[in-house]
């Protein structure tokens, strides 16, 4: 169930404990939480130890494909993604963040690029969507260039640091994913 | 509030918490192709007990306020006729669901027992939002959305398998300031 992915800049390996401290050093940060609909500010190093162990606890039952996203070639950990599974569905929610020191440089794109690659060729799903903050244009800017289609947006979805917060969904079927690889 | 004693009046109708005694009628109507065709949750053919498993839940979930499923019934004749429910979540929404009996569509219950829950939704729990889905071939349900006010946000394609097919699923909100009625 170990499997590392490989783009041209990035490693994609399973989370380990050992990543903790780097792990909470990045995710411990106001723009991350504000950008994110589960990852709240401040968050402590207990969390960040206790939420790498909800990642592999579900990497275990099946549930999640959970990578660290590693930066070749020393493969230091600069930010995070999965996909959460419903095979009932033949779906997956596709989720990451990424460490700000490391922004603006297409590592998010070129992850996510890589696991829908991998949603659909290895673990033949036919739908993978995600959501983000309608505010946050550089993760739907992630979104389209990976191949996902702007579907909707849930209004005031979302109450964060005291504020209802448009969400916005995108997807992207195998029909889709297969006319563009085409 | 104990919301083994919450009932919501309408017009026609009465949504009211159920009690074991509807399980039978509950079978009988949801027992329908043609309604679990067009809801995710609901199997077919529904097997013996869980429309007595589904009471025991709804009547728990009143009693600890972390759901609001109730008993769509007519008030003329205390016919059951369908379910409707409401789940809060801690973004201060909630989603709203509701089926009908096949006799009875067509009539304007649906619509009536959700612009009941709706106002319960924004005045009885103070939420800020209530949402709902239905897959894209159920386009009675749609209207039932539309007509109670809701506005459409968007369609999740092929969000859904069941029986064999993908179903678009398609989502509508009204937010506390848009209620009209």
């Amino acid at each position: 169930m170990s499997k590392i992915l490989e783009t041209d800049r990035l490693m994609l390996r399973p989370p380990r404990r050992s990543d903790a401290p780097v792990f909470y050093r990045l995710i411990n940060d106001p723009q991350i939480a504000a950008n994110t609909l589960g990852i709240p500010y401040p968050f402590s190093y207990e969390q960040a130890l206790s939420y790498i162990q909800d990642q592999l606890d579900r990497i275990n039952t099946g549930e999640y494909r959970a990578f660290a996203l590693a930066l070749k070639p020393e493969n230091q950990f600069i930010g995070y993604a999965r996909l959460a599974l419903r095979e009932d569905h033949q779906r997956a929610e596709l989720a990451y963040w990424l460490g700000k020191a490391y922004w603006n440089n297409g590592y998010t794109s070129e992850a996510v690029a890589c696991l829908v690659d991998y949603g659909f060729q290895r673990l033949h799903l036919n739908r993978i969507y995600a959501l983000c903050f309608a505010d946050n244009t550089g993760s739907a800017r992630v979104m389209q260039k990976a191949g996902l289609v702007y579907e909707g947006t849930w209004r005031e979805d979302v109450l964060k640091n005291g504020v209802y917060k448009d969400v916005m969904f995108y997807g992207i079927s195998r029909d889709r994913y297969e006319t563009a690889s085409r | 509030m104990d919301g083994n004693k919450l009932v919501l009046e309408t017009e026609r109708l009465l949504l009211r918490p159920h009690t074991l005694a509807d399980a039978p009628v509950m079978a009988a109507l949801v027992n329908n192709r043609k309604i679990a065709a067009m809801t995710g949750t609901i199997p077919h053919p529904y097997p013996d007990g869980a429309a007595e498993a589904f009471i025991e839940q709804a009547q728990s979930a009143l009693a600890d306020g972390t759901g609001f499923t109730l008993a769509i019934v007519r008030r003329s004749d205390s016919a059951f006729m369908g379910n409707i429910g409401l789940r809060p979540n801690q973004h201060h929404a909630a989603e709203i669901g509701y089926w009908l009996g096949e006799i009875y569509w067509g009539k304007g219950y649906a619509t009536e027992a959700a612009q009941r829950m709706i106002r319960f939704a924004f005045e009885d729990l103070a939420l800020h939002r209530v949402f709902a889905s239905h897959f894209a071939i159920n386009t009675a349900s749609g209207r039932v959305m539309q007509k109670v006010g809701m506005t459409y946000e968007g369609t999740m394609r092929q969000h859904i398998y069941k029986w064999g097919e993908f179903h678009d699923l398609v989502y509508y909100g009204i937010l506390v300031n848009e209620q009209t009625s």
